[in-house]
C-alpha cells in the first residue's frame, strides 16, 4: 500500500493518471481505511471512529498533520 | 515470542533478527520506497540504544548470533563507534558474539571493516548487484566496479567473509552485461553471492517514472544512457506469479 500511494502521488506530481493512479483506485474499493507509511502507531488513528480514508504516515512527520481525508 | 522457534544461525551459532537503523538514502532504480519518506530517511539510534537491546537478547534468550536488517551498517557515520561498544559489552559479558550485516561498498573501509570482525561480525552482505559499469550507472548504485572490487580486498584483508548480492534484468542489460556479472563473481571470488531477476515494483524507480509508450507496456528510460526496461501492467491485488519463479516456467512480465 505504501508503494502503491507513493508511485500515485508521484503520477500526481507529474499530471498523469496511470497504473499507480489505477492499482491505488482498485485498493481503496477494497478497504475502509488505508494506511501508509509506518503503521505502528498510525494503525491505531485507521482503528479508531474516522471518517479518514487515508492515514498517511508516509512522511515522519506527526501523524495528525499528515492525514489526508478524501 | 517463541524464541526457540528460530532456527536461524550464523557460523553455527544461534541468531535471532535486529534491526538498528531504518531507512535508505540512495536511490537506487530497482529498489522499493525510493519516493517514499518513511522509506528513504534513514533514522539512526543510538549507539547505546542498540547494544542495550543486544544485551537483553542475550540477556534473556541465550543467543548469541545477531542478523542485523539494516539496509546498509556503515551509512550510520559511528559505526566504528557502535562496533567498539558491542565489542567492550561481549568482553564485560565474557561472551563472544557473531553478527552478519549489509554493507555499502564505496563507504566500506578499512576501519569499519577491522570493527566489524573486532564486534564479531565474520559475513557481510553487499549489494554489488552488477559486474558492468554501464549497469551500475544505469542502476544509480552510486558504487562503481572499482568501488565493488575495493570493498571486496578490504573485506578479505579483514577476515571478513562476503555474500555478493547480485540481480539482473537492469535497463541495458544483455547477454555481454550478464556474462561481465559472471566474470566480475568469478574474478573477486566471494565467499557466497546470489542472483536475483530484478522486478519492477509500484515504488521503484523503474515502475514510478515509467510511461506507456504502447497500450500496457511502460518504459523506463534512464536518461543519461538513454537505457530502457519494459514493464507490462500487472493487477498486484491478483497476480503473484511475477515474483519468484524457475527460469523459463514463469511469468516475468518484463517484454523484451
Amino acid at each position: 500500500m505504501t508503494l502503491i500511494h507513493a508511485a500515485y502521488k508521484y503520477e500526481q506530481k507529474r499530471g498523469i493518471a496511470g497504473r499507480a493512479a489505477t492499482a491505488y483506485r482498485l485498493l481503496e474499493e477494497m478497504f475502509d481505511v488505508l494506511v501508509v507509511g509506518d503503521g505502528e502507531l498510525a494503525v491505531f488513528e485507521a482503528l479508531g471512529d474516522t471518517t479518514t480514508k487515508l492515514v498517511d504516515a508516509d512522511d515522519p512527520s506527526p501523524i495528525t498533520s499528515s492525514t489526508t481525508r478524501s | 515470542m517463541d524464541v526457540g522457534s528460530y532456527h536461524y544461525t550464523i557460523d553455527g551459532v544461534r541468531a535471532l533478527s535486529m534491526i538498528a537503523q531504518l531507512g535508505c538514502p540512495f536511490g537506487c532504480g530497482f529498489c522499493g520506497g525510493r519516493m517514499s519518506p518513511f522509506l528513504r530517511r534513514v533514522r539512526m539510534r543510538t549507539s547505546e540504544n542498540i547494544v542495550k537491546e543486544l544485551v537483553q537478547l542475550y540477556q534473556t534468550y541465550g543467543v548469541t548470533g545477531f542478523m542485523l536488517y539494516d539496509d546498509e551498517l556503515n551509512v550510520n557515520p559511528k559505526i566504528v563507534e557502535l562496533m567498539s561498544l558491542i565489542a567492550k559489552a561481549q568482553k564485560d559479558l565474557g561472551v563472544d558474539f557473531r553478527l552478519r550485516g549489509f554493507i555499502k561498498a564505496e563507504l566500506f573501509t578499512d576501519q569499519q571493516a577491522e570493527a566489524m570482525y573486532r564486534a564479531g561480525f565474520r559475513w557481510i552482505l553487499i549489494g554489488f548487484e552488477s559486474g558492468h559499469e554501464r549497469i551500475l550507472t544505469n542502476i544509480q548504485k552510486k558504487a562503481a566496479q572499482a568501488d565493488n572490487t575495493r570493498a571486496m580486498e578490504i573485506a578479505k584483508r579483514h577476515n571478513l567473509k562476503v555474500k555478493a548480492l547480485m540481480s539482473v534484468g537492469h535497463p541495458g542489460e544483455s547477454e555481454e552485461t550478464v556474462k561481465a556479472t559472471r566474470d566480475w563473481l568469478l574474478a573477486v571470488k566471494p565467499d557466497d553471492f546470489d542472483a536475483t531477476v530484478i522486478t519492477t515494483y509500484p515504488g521503484t524507480p523503474y515502475f514510478d517514472e515509467a510511461v506507456e509508450t504502447k497500450p500496457g507496456v511502460w518504459t523506463y528510460t534512464y536518461a543519461k544512457t538513454g537505457d530502457r526496461l519494459h514493464s507490462l501492467e500487472v493487477d498486484y491485488r491478483e497476480v503473484a506469479e511475477y515474483y519468484k519463479g524457475i527460469p523459463g516456467e514463469y511469468t516475468s512480465y518484463v517484454p523484451h
